[in-house]
């Protein structure tokens, strides 16, 4: 039984050059535009133009416009705003419910931890797109039933997770000397459980972000959730979707591509450097 | 006489264990363990692996539940209160850990850790009264103040057990319980805690329990000794006498076998399973009859020198 | 003059990593003689462990040896070819570790582990590898082979569990056999058990034995030649009664006065911590923690001083003061 040498700082040196991948910068961008854009684009994303549907890229509507007019430029986005403020939102309430009840089942254990398993793989037997169109069907369509949809997936996905990476913590002696310093289960969960998994929850995060979007955009596509004129990638996919064959590619292509940088931005967060020193490598 | 800090009647601690499909065994991990702390005195616990050490520990200071037995600590009761009910009593006991880098939150600064009994347990204590307490503590124990608020990670191993000690004090509690605190440590370390215990004996108020596998750094900081086997008290007594004149055949053992002396009392490999009745060191002691498997002979040997858990302690038993 | 089998020239082992290089090894002479034993000492960040993997090229990932030679029986070891490196592991050297339960399959039982360990090593069919696994367990005064045999890892006590390691590494009849601190994690009373069948095994088959581990008192009972290893080098090498009686370097002085916990006295110990290796010290690693650092230690790294009967001791002082 031998200790350990002086270990040196747990902090790994070449940060910046970490903040400057490509998901990164991307993500920025994407971000920027979902707060700003709205406010700066060139024409009104719902304001139709029957005359100039279907015209290819140009100077003056740069992705072109679609069958109804709209000017796709404008309406990607839009959207970018929609898809993320929604998957944004949705995670953080399902994933904050989700992590909250995966700490307590970590630490408590017992038949709470049995109880809440059991649920969760029930609940996660269900394919998600199924699960969805039930919901909507039994509530009505609607942003806010998309957020819960959603909500409701992250929800046995964090608790799993979060119970995961929180079980080998409950038997470290750091959380053994906090109850001897008097706290309860609630502080030695949220004051030393959670912060020491801070890496791997922000890890899921980013990619559940990137996993929402896809459901937002892929629901829209087969028309529940957002519907059309309202701006958002899948239904503009949709939309366009008869007109590929024609040769007119520009109406679902731009959103798709949106999509598809989204979720590369988001889940190329998650590296091996992002999350390093203490709170958990990814 | 005044009661003592801790005491221990009659602990016990059963686990049930699947051996296989539809046979399940209770293991008896502490088996009807009693001694007491008394005000002042450091109890050197000594056993190796499966002797229960460490679930006494964790019993007394109600980090597990004992399926049996009373532990009072100055004249409480504490074994069957709930978490609730045992926060107050909490501040006169704390423990000190095997693996001092695993016993502090690698996100907290040193200064806030040791803090840390202070905010829940001592709650009278403002801001200034509790940084002064750790100020005061931490330099207790040497730890050099350029190290107070640095992280766990920046500390070495000693450094990281004095920092534990110096959080095990600072509530000021009536026993502090230290779980193998030096088996862990480079041996060159090893010397540096087990002095400063040394030291802080004198100096604080506090009764010290000291559970160790290592009979030697038990040796220079105990008063009593207790020597644990498979769950049950073997011998207890004063350390130096203990030490002199080992009774039990198993403190002789050990006692030889951390000198190195082969031509000590030796003990035959271990079994798979506790012996059913009787001693459960039959199976492996030199000195060991068949009467030894029947519990009627299994009369301790108790007089003024202290206990000896073997009928042939009565006569003298030559090494 | 017998055969040396082993033998370590000035290896230093770094490791790349984002914030430079981890060296654990920083310039490291040993050598294992025939049938002789012996024993490695240090502490934690002494390189010690990575000795023994440099010796069997058996580095973590990234790491790799920067400096020196490793040979066995005059070949270089690093520039052995595949099938030469499997001979040499397992057949002419082995190798057991510090957790008994760990080393071992979880799935196999203990028969089908050493049976499998023969046959990669060994000429012979199914029988007579059970034959020797059987023999293999006598030879380590376990009362019940048979009963042994059958069983699974978890199913083993810490020492019985070693007393198998030992017979699989020994059933390969290798001429060297490597332990790394195989005793540390044992109880006390099964500890002097398992090195003293460790030491009979390994002179009735006339193996030798590089042996490491933290604790003094263990390597000067078992080995007759001893290292002390510091800050990833070798600071002093001799004979058991050399090291034990006469220590030339103030380390090795030092970590004597340590293992040594007379009642009455005041425990032993070494103020400071032990270097960091993610430099490479060209002075005197120990010169921080040394009651007997002098101006020549600052300006020039310690010679290594080699008396006539083999005492080795890289230090400026040449002869170490009491107290």
């Amino acid at each position: 039984m031998t200790a350990e040498a002086t270990p040196r700082s747990g902090l790994a040196g070449n940060r910046r050059r970490r903040w400057l991948r490509p998901p990164v910068v991307i993500l920025a961008v994407l971000v920027l535009l979902a707060v700003i854009g709205p406010a700066i684009v060139p024409h009104d994303p719902v304001r139709p133009d029957p005359m100039n549907a279907l015209q290819p890229p140009s100077w003056q509507h740069w992705f072109g416009t679609d069958n109804l007019g709209f000017d796709v430029f404008s309406r990607v986005i839009y959207a970018t705003r929609v898809d993320f403020s929604l998957a944004l939102i949705a995670v953080l309430i399902g994933g904050g419910i989700g992590s909250v009840l995966g700490a307590l089942a970590a630490y408590r254990g017992g038949w709470l931890d049995t109880v809440l398993l059991r649920v969760v793989e029930v609940v996660q037997s269900f394919p998600v797109f199924l699960f969805g169109i039930a919901l909507f069907a039994a509530f009505g369509d609607g942003q806010r039933n998309l957020v819960i949809v959603i909500a409701a997936v992250n929800l046995p996905l964090y608790l799993r997770q979060i119970r995961s990476a929180l079980l080998p913590l409950r038997t470290a002696e750091f959380v053994q000397a906090a109850r001897c310093a008097g706290l309860g289960p609630t502080g030695v969960v949220v004051r030393h459980l959670l912060p020491n998994a801070r890496g791997q929850i922000l890890s899921l995060f980013a990619l559940t972000c990137a996993y929402a979007i896809q459901i937002i955009a892929g629901l829209s596509f087969i028309g529940l959730g957002i519907e059309p004129p309202f701006p958002e990638w899948g239904s503009m996919i949709n939309a366009g979707a008869s007109y590929i064959i024609q040769g007119i590619w520009w109406p679902s292509v731009f959103p798709g591509l949106a999509i598809v940088l989204s979720v590369y931005a988001l889940s190329g967060l998650t590296s091996e450097r992002l999350s390093s020193g203490p709170g958990g490598a990814v | 006489m005044a009661e003592p800090v801790l005491s221990v009647r009659d602990l016990h601690m059963t686990y049930r264990v699947r051996r296989s499909i539809g046979a399940v065994e209770e293991v008896r991990g502490v088996d009807g363990v009693s001694f007491d702390v008394p005000t002042g005195t450091t109890v050197g616990i000594v056993g190796e692996s499966g002797s229960g050490k460490s679930t006494i520990g964790r019993c007394v200071l109600g980090l597990t539940r004992p399926t049996g037995g009373e532990i009072q600590l100055l004249g409480t009761r504490i074994d069957s209160l709930s978490a609730r009910q045992l926060r107050p009593h909490r501040r006169h006991m704390q423990m000190v850990f095997q693996m001092p880098r695993r016993s502090f939150d690698p996100l907290l600064t040193v200064r806030r850790s040791v803090e840390q009994p202070l905010r829940r347990l001592r709650s009278e204590l403002d801001a200034d009264a509790r940084a002064t307490r750790v100020a005061e503590v931490l330099e207790a124990v040497k730890l050099g103040d350029d190290l107070w608020d640095r992280r766990p990670g920046e500390l070495s191993g000693g450094q990281l057990q004095r920092a534990a000690i110096a959080r095990a004090l600072a509530p000021e509690p009536a026993l502090v319980f230290l779980d193998e605190p030096t088996s862990a440590l480079d041996m060159s370390v090893r010397g540096e805690i087990l002095g400063l215990l040394m030291d802080l004996k004198d100096r604080v108020d506090a009764a010290f329990a000291f559970v160790s596998h290592d009979l030697e750094a038990v040796r220079a900081v105990a008063d009593e000794l207790v020597v644990l086997y498979l769950g049950q008290v073997v011998e207890q007594g004063p350390a130096g006498r203990v030490f002199a004149d080992p009774r039990h055949p198993y403190t002789q053992a050990l006692l030889a076998a951390g000198r190195f002396e082969t031509d000590g009392v030796t003990l035959g490999p271990r079994g798979d399973q506790e012996p059913a009745s009787g001693c459960r060191l039959a199976p492996r002691c030199p000195f060991a009859e068949p009467r030894c498997r029947e519990l009627q002979e299994l009369r301790p040997l108790q007089d003024e020198l202290g206990l000896a858990r073997c009928w042939k302690a009565t006569e003298t038993v030559d090494a | 003059m017998t055969e040396t089998l082993l033998s370590m020239v000035d290896v230093e082992v770094s490791i790349p990593t984002a914030n430079g290089d981890v060296v654990p090894l920083q310039g490291v002479d040993l050598d294992v003689r025939a049938g002789e034993t012996v024993g490695l000492v240090g502490e934690s960040g002494s390189g010690k462990s990575m000795t023994l993997r440099a010796a069997l090229r058996l580095l973590p990932e990234r790491a790799a040896v920067s400096r020196g030679d490793v040979r066995w029986r005059g070949r270089s070891v690093l520039r052995m070819e595949a099938a030469d490196l499997r001979r040499y592991r397992g057949a002419e050297v082995a190798m057991i570790f510090q957790d008994p339960v760990a080393a071992l399959n979880p799935m196999l039982t203990v028969e089908r582990q050493i049976v499998d360990t023969y046959l990669a090593n060994r000429e012979g069919d199914a029988t007579a590898a059970r034959e020797a696994a059987h023999a293999a367990l006598l030879g380590l005064d376990i009362p019940d082979p048979a009963g042994v045999l059958g069983r699974y890892p978890h199913q083993l006590s810490g020492g019985m569990a070693q007393r198998v390691n030992i017979a699989m590494a020994l059933v390969c009849e290798p001429d060297l056999l490597l332990a790394d601190e195989p005793t540390t994690g044992l109880d006390v009373t099964t500890q002097l058990q398992v090195l003293d069948l460790l030491e009979r095994r390994v002179r009735d088959e006339h193996a030798a034995l590089l042996f490491i581990s933290h604790d003094l008192r263990v390597v000067a009972r078992l080995c007759e030649r001893i290292g002390v290893m510091y800050a990833g080098r070798v600071v002093e090498f001799g004979t058991r009664e050399q090291i034990t009686q006469d220590p030339r370097h103030p380390y090795t002085r030092a970590l004597l006065s340590c293992a040594d916990l007379a009642p009455g006295r005041r425990p032993g110990f070494i103020r400071g911590q032990v270097p960091s290796l993610t430099i490479r010290h060209e002075l005197c690693p120990f010169r921080a923690r040394c009651d007997h650092v002098h101006d020549a230690c600052e300006r020039l790294p310690p010679p290594r001083r080699e008396t006539t009967d083999g005492h080795l001791a890289a230090c400026h002082l040449e002869v170490v003061p009491h107290g």
